[in-house]
């Protein structure tokens, strides 16, 4: 038998041995196969996703200028210090690498002059989290800092300057409501969608034109990959995407006149706007009292604090936010809704005794007054609450509320701003549901006379007084320049042209007629139509009033509407009409100056 | 078979070139990828290391000049000594050896169990091989009885990777020998079973809804594998499944090979290799294998297979034509140890599971 041959080493063994090799190799070839040909693309991904990290690079965000270009809002370069840590990376236990970090930035603060910021901790949290980015050292380094770094540049090889950008507002409290402020941003929800590890420090807008412009004025973000190696640090980079800049703003805002009528307001609590009755163009808008937005972008908590915490309420844009009954500036769209839907002739007179009696309520004049027998004309001028609540009796509250509603009380103006109010334009619906009880006739006259639950902003007031001034159009206020010339039309309310020519007529009276009550506002060489307003409101149980004007000019063709509120002022008349004045000898200097050299010659 | 051949007393002519070409071949490969491995290594002399490499490989080769030129019949006849001696020193090993990471392997700079290879290959071929030698159930014994002392001894250090290369070596060399066939397959028969015993317990294992300490112990007790020794055997058998920990290593490895794609990274250009993602102190040896895949691809890979394939088929070559017992033994014998240092040490182990 075969098997028992005593020369047993035949090669059939041998030749089936080199077959076994050979089907093994065959296997391994064809496992390579699987692993390096069919699932290469996954191990890719999966080398890709260990050793790659997105970071978010913020773009340079847009700047806002005003109508003349002037710089409201800009960028200035902050130079950082930063550290390589790849560069003093020490082999071993990582908190090697910290004392080595510790090292360099205790001899970096010698150089620099400059107390060292960055804590122990902090290097060491920064290693955990984000080690494949640069350590921030310094921030903000001043021109003597950065020389001293140059001349010593070559002992520090793993350092390096780096420019991020600041947000600075060149015009300091310049128009501080509508520009806003800005905050340092967190890692928003589309960043983490996108799977970025990271995000550089990004600016985000927080109020404002800021807030409400942040997509048109942070651009488009840049993305950088970063390659680490196992242990975390960086090894190469390369960017992705290069950042695309946000978009600059030019705005509607004059500086000058802002400037104006925040001076006007400079020490009172109070709002003013001022806008252009032909398209909507916001030319000046302010608060007061107001914030310095350098000091917000980005705030530190105490300021943020202080700010919070002043009675004042400096944050709040009372132009916009404010809930303010409008008092006598609201008797001018009365007199509009008897005009047109309360169907009384414009002859309409009735006698002022000085007190107007309804039920056991009296409402009087100011000044305990008697107006005698006057007309509507005649009762704007004067600000007769007798014969406007008379007006309102007869014509009932439907017309009145009609005409509110048309000139835009009650509903936001839809100004580009965030954190607009409706205010309140009472309806009886609205009395039944929020007092549960029905409108009554005192009702009606007391909101004839701007009183009672009536509510309006400083804004509302001025879209309603361009309407006036316009001839019936209610447009969108607008604070970005280059809109449509003839302005974002909301409303054609189809004012009778005598019925605007008549309310015009008794509001240039306020002004230059004898008894007129706003006649501190008077601008020689100008024709201004404007309405007072005195409202009383009560703080901790003490009676105080809100003094408005609102006015437009030149009478006979408005270019400027302005509108002004002062809080615990004495008149409307004492109190707002020198500021408005003042105001509008700003805005019309020249024509003032030229009208007056003309007169001369 | 033709003992009248011409005698086989080295000649320089009779060089076996294709042989000394695949392995020429190889060194150079690798030399070229442990020099991409060290090159990322922070220390000069560790980026120095495929120097060191290419000198030893050149001293190798000139021993094996001066050896082809040697009867190795005279060599034989000593091997009985040199297998001693081995023993010797295995066992100075354990008594003065230098630990390193865990292990005493090191005595004299050597470590004397990559001699006992050469020496157990030497002894068998010459106890098995020379004329009249027993084929009987004694031999067989004999045989596994000088296979078991050097691996008892190598068990000890502790490195059962190394005292596995042992087994198959000598069986192939028994099968080739045709020792005692019954008892040979009997032996094969058990080890089999013994195998899929593991297999399947480790298996059923994963199962078990128990904690980790419970699962170790319990299967301990049926298979009598160590943690992490069930670890591998459970990675070997679901390598999808996440281990608890020790991994790594084979998972980075994986991602190396697989991303090489094709036509790899480029010399130097592997990211897991550059990047330290394959371990630093091990990726000039251990892990050599997933440096060159993910530089080289799969063209490279298939390249040094071919080449293997190519030493391993001259070898087997020269077994065929081998006149005498000794020189197919020895042929053979070499020729396990080449596959399974190829298989076990080079590919399988840290580079993921290459055959299922």
């Amino acid at each position: 038998m075969q098997l028992h041959n005593p020369k047993p080493l035949s090669n059939w063994r041998i030749v089936l041995l080199g077959l076994l090799f050979l089907a093994g190799l065959t296997l391994l070839g064809a496992r390579l196969y699987r692993l390096q040909v069919v699932q290469s693309a996954a191990y890719e991904q999966r080398q890709m996703r260990q050793s790659v990290r997105r970071v978010l690079l913020p773009s340079p965000r847009g700047r806002i200028l005003d109508g003349h270009g002037r710089l409201l809002a800009d960028n200035q370069p902050n130079y950082c210090l930063a550290l390589y840590l790849e560069e003093l990376r020490c082999s071993g236990r990582p908190s090697n690498t910290v004392n080595a970090a510790e090292l360099e930035l205790d001899r970096l603060a010698a150089v620099l002059q400059l107390p060292r910021t960055c804590s122990r901790d902090c290097i060491t949290n920064h290693i955990a989290r984000m080690l494949s980015l640069p350590l921030l050292a310094w921030a903000h380094l001043d021109e003597p800092a950065l020389a001293r770094l140059v001349e010593c540049r070559t002992n520090f090889p793993g350092v390096d300057v780096f420019v991020q950008p600041d947000r600075i507002y060149p015009q300091g409290r310049l128009a501080a409501h509508v520009l806003g402020y800005v905050g340092r941003g967190d890692l928003a929800e589309a960043v983490r969608a996108e799977n970025y590890q990271y995000q550089l420090p990004g600016l985000k807008g927080r109020a404002g034109l800021e807030k409400e412009y942040d997509d048109l004025l942070c651009g488009l973000p840049g993305g950088q990959l970063i390659r680490v190696d196992a242990a975390g640090y960086r090894h190469d980079e390369w960017t992705a995407r290069q950042p695309v800049p946000g978009h600059d703003l030019t705005l509607t805002l004059d500086s000058e006149i802002q400037a104006s009528l925040e001076n006007v307001l400079a020490g009172v609590r109070g709002a003013g706007v001022v806008l252009d009755p032909r398209n909507g163009d916001i030319l000046a808008m302010a608060s007061a009292p107001a914030f310095d937005p350098n000091t917000l972008s980005p705030a530190s908590s105490e300021t943020w604090r202080a700010l919070i915490d002043d009675p004042e309420r400096p944050l709040i844009n009372r132009a916009i936010a404010g809930r303010y009954p409008p008092g006598s500036t609201f008797k001018p769209f009365v007199a509009m809704a008897a005009l047109t839907l309360g169907n009384l002739p414009s002859s309409t007179t009735y006698v002022c005794d000085g007190t107007f009696h309804l039920g056991n309520r009296p409402i009087q004049c100011a000044n305990g007054e008697r107006h005698g027998a006057v007309d509507l004309r005649k009762a704007i001028e004067v600000s007769c609450n007798v014969y406007f609540c008379n007006l309102a009796r007869d014509m009932g509250y439907d017309a009145i509320w009609s005409v509110a509603q048309q000139a835009g009380f009650g509903r936001r103006t839809g100004i580009d701003l965030p954190g607009e109010t409706t205010g309140l334009l009472p309806s009886n619906e609205w009395k039944q549901e929020h007092k549960n009880e029905a409108w009554s006739v005192g009702d009606t006259c007391n909101v004839a006379i701007g009183q009672g639950d009536l509510q309006v902003s400083p804004l509302q007031m001025a879209v309603a007084t361009a309407a006036l001034a316009n001839g019936g159009k209610v447009l969108r206020p607008r604070l970005l320049r280059g809109g449509a010339p003839e302005g974002d039309v909301i409303n054609r309310t189809g004012w009778p042209a005598a019925a605007v020519e008549l309310v015009r007529a008794g509001m240039q009276d306020v002004v230059s007629g004898e008894e007129g009550t706003g006649h501190y506002a008077k601008v020689a060489g100008l024709n201004v139509a404007a309405k007072t307003g005195t409202a009383q409101y009560r703080v901790d149980g003490l009676p105080k009033k809100y003094g408005w004007m609102i006015s437009f000019a030149p009478a006979e063709a408005p270019r400027v509407v302005v509108v002004m509120v002062v809080e615990e002022a004495q008149t409307g008349g004492l109190t707002v009409g020198p500021r408005l004045q003042r105001v509008l000898l700003t805005i019309f200097a020249n024509e003032i100056a030229a009208g007056g050299k003309a007169g001369a010659t | 078979m033709n003992t009248t051949a011409r005698p086989v007393s080295g000649s320089f002519r009779r060089l076996n070139w294709p042989l000394l070409t695949g392995m020429c071949l190889l060194i150079a490969i690798g030399t070229a990828f442990i020099y991409s491995a060290c090159s990322i290594r922070d220390e000069d002399t560790l980026q120095m290391h495929y120097r060191v490499h290419a000198g030893m490989a050149a001293v190798g080769l000139a021993v094996y000049l001066v050896l082809a030129g040697i009867n190795y019949r005279t060599l034989l006849r000593w091997s009985w000594v040199f297998y001693l001696g081995t023993l010797v020193l295995l066992a100075a090993v354990l008594a003065i050896g230098r630990v390193e990471m865990g292990a005493r392997r090191w005595v004299f700079h050597v470590q004397p169990s990559e001699i006992a290879k050469l020496a157990v290959i030497l002894f068998l071929a010459w106890f098995l091989g020379r004329r009249g030698a027993p084929r009987g159930i004694a031999a067989y014994v004999a045989a596994l009885g000088a296979l078991a002392v050097p691996v008892a001894l190598v068990l000890q250090q502790p490195d059962l990777g190394t005292a596995l290369v042992f087994v198959p070596t000598v069986f192939a060399m028994l099968f080739t020998a045709h020792v005692a066939p019954r008892a040979f397959w009997m032996t094969i028969a058990v080890g089999v079973v013994a195998v899929a015993w593991v297999i399947s317990a480790v298996a059923v294992a994963e199962t078990w809804d128990v904690d980790a300490k419970t699962h170790e112990a319990r299967l301990h007790r049926i298979t009598g594998l160590k943690g992490f020794q069930q670890e591998r055997v459970a990675h070997f058998l679901f390598p999808e499944k996440e281990q608890r920990g020790g991994s790594w290593h084979k998972r980075q490895s994986e991602i190396a090979v697989g991303s090489g794609g094709l036509w790899g990274k480029g010399f130097c250009k592997g990211d897991q290799n550059m990047l330290g993602y394959l371990p630093p102190k091990e990726s000039s040896n251990d892990f050599i294998f997933s440096v060159l895949a993910e530089e080289a691809g799969f063209a490279g890979s298939l390249v040094v297979l071919a080449l293997y394939a190519l030493v391993i088929f001259s070898v087997l070559a020269v077994a065929v034509a081998c006149p005498d017992g000794f020189g197919k033994l020895l042929c053979v014998q070499d020729q396990s140890q080449q596959r399974n240092n190829t298989f076990l040490r080079n590919l399988k182990s840290p580079s993921g599971r290459y055959i299922r």
